[in-house]
């Protein structure tokens, strides 16, 4: 298997090579490789990329922590109280529609154009994610496994504790990876639309304000690849603490 | 007709829930129900499907509260009783996170005993029954026999006065069934703990109880109690018995009721 995708990944980098140095299309919308490639060991040697990265990986990590942990906790809360959950559920759902881009500009307005706006919508996102996953995680405890720690008179906070949390632990880790990878879209959104010196959002930005192409796919293949990190060590961690999912 | 030394006294008990099909209707699960259990005996319950006798069970446990009547165990409610519980699904009923050591030992540290006083009392319990297990895996790796098993040692581990018993056998393949239905019959022995099994049968019933209730379908009242009187330890071999052909139409009428269409 590692055979065939090294395989596609040289097929796709030749079908570029082509389209690229052979001018079928212009340089102006697909750099050649050789470009991308100087652009990106520049990013290296003058830092720059460095710079970027680590604005963007801080403003992801807060964001995800703050908004995770308030989505955790009010999800907790939410999927615990049936009379809460049955009417909450059509102004989640609402919520969940409007588009974060959408309240970006009421962020603007409450917390400025600096690092607090970008990382409140970042929250916001992953935040959401995560209440949702949790809610769901929470109300769906098989009630056997509720019924049990009762007839043990377990108090309400071991119910909690020893059932309910780690029953919605699956749930809650597949909030985690799509909450991560949705802080990382916002976090480059946010980026490129509110005004900001380092980032990787930025760095797109910028560079396509001055028609640097090559500098956009730097950008473009970086967020990937860190999408694709976090992905890979998100799966490594679900298989390693909810090793009984779908059992 | 509470006896002198009933330990559960089910006094005019009935229970009736919501109609999901009419508003303002109520379905009749239970009706005015009596039935005195001695401490210490081993009673089963018999019913078809649908009839009543897991919202009895239910009831017994203090889960469910009745609509109007009462239960009580050594004189207090069942909601204040620490009983043992094995529900027919173990998928649904053991911690998938907790190895079936961690499963076993639950209720002590659930009580405060430190985990591994916990686990050393589980280790303990399973070398004195002679019940083998792999307690370091994880339950959903074991057979289903193997699976029911940790949830009745669960269910017996701080050894309750009193063992409820929903359908504990009803999941499981023939040849799981027959052995677990010795090591609930051992471990019941070991613990002495007053036991209500619930179940739809018959043979299962009379190779356990000392006295199986028939309930009527539903709304359950008594049909039927009988007495078994068969020697202990009991094996397969006891259903040859030619008397248990007669209990078995006795309560097997007694069960579908006399005005059967």
């Amino acid at each position: 298997m590692t055979r065939d995708r090294i395989l596609l990944a040289l097929t796709l980098v030749g079908i570029w090579s082509i389209l690229a140095y052979s001018r079928i299309v212009s340089p102006l919308f697909l750099p050649e490789p050789h470009a991308v490639l100087g652009s990106f060991w520049r990013g290296i040697t003058t830092a720059a990329i460095f710079r970027d990265i680590g604005a963007t990986a801080a403003r992801v990590l807060v964001g995800f922590l703050i908004g995770g942990g308030i989505g955790v906790f009010s999800g907790v809360f939410i999927g615990y109280w049936k009379r809460l959950y049955n009417a909450s559920t059509p102004f989640v759902d609402f919520v969940r529609s409007v588009p974060v881009t959408a309240i970006l500009p009421l962020f603007l307005l409450a917390f400025g154009i600096g690092d607090s706006a970008k990382i409140a919508a970042i929250a916001w996102a992953s935040g959401l994610m995560m209440l949702i996953n949790t809610v769901l995680g929470v109300a769906s405890v098989p009630p056997t496994r509720i019924m049990v720690a009762t007839t043990l008179r377990a108090r309400p906070y071991q119910r909690l504790l020893f059932v309910i949390l780690p029953d919605a632990l699956p749930q809650i880790f597949i909030g985690i990876r799509t909450a991560i990878s949705f802080a990382v879209v916002v976090a480059v959104v946010s980026e490129m639309l509110l005004s900001t010196t380092a980032g990787i959002g930025a760095a797109i930005y910028n560079a396509s304000m001055m028609y640097r192409t090559e500098d956009v796919y730097v950008g473009i293949l970086l967020t990937g690849a860190i999408g694709y990190g976090l992905n890979l060590l998100t799966a490594r961690a679900d298989q390693r603490f909810v090793h009984w999912r779908a059992r | 007709m509470p006896g002198p030394d009933a330990y559960i006294e089910v006094d005019d008990l009935s229970v009736a829930y919501p109609d999901r099909t009419a508003a303002n209707k109520h379905l009749l699960a239970i009706d005015h129900l009596s039935l005195s259990i001695p401490r210490g005996a081993f009673i089963s319950v018999v019913g078809s499907n649908g009839c009543g006798k897991t919202t009895l069970l239910l009831c017994l446990a203090g889960l469910l509260k009745p609509t109007s009547g009462t239960v009580r165990i050594a004189g207090v409610s069942p909601a204040k009783t620490t009983c043992g519980f094995v529900f027919q699904n173990y998928r649904e009923s053991l911690y998938p996170w907790l190895t079936v050591l961690d499963n076993i030992a639950m209720p002590l540290w659930m009580d405060g005993s430190s985990r591994q006083k916990a686990r050393q009392e589980a280790a303990d319990l399973m070398t004195r029954l002679k019940i083998d297990l792999p307690v370091e895996r994880f339950p959903y790796t074991l057979s289903g026999g193997q699976q029911q098993l940790t949830a009745l040692l669960r269910a017996v581990i701080h050894t309750p006065t009193v063992l409820l018993l929903d359908e504990p056998l009803g999941a499981l393949d023939v040849g799981s069934r027959s052995e677990l239905r010795d090591a609930i019959q051992r471990i019941r022995e070991a613990i002495g703990a007053t036991t209500v099994l619930v179940t739809h049968d018959l043979n299962e019933a009379i190779l356990l109880a000392d006295t199986v209730v028939a309930l009527t379908p539903r709304p359950a009242r008594i049909a039927e109690e009988l007495e078994i009187r068969l020697p202990r330890p009991r094996s397969q071999e006891v259903l040859q018995d030619p008397k248990i052909l007669g209990w078995r139409d006795r309560l097997h009428t007694a069960m579908l009721g006399t005005q059967t269409p």
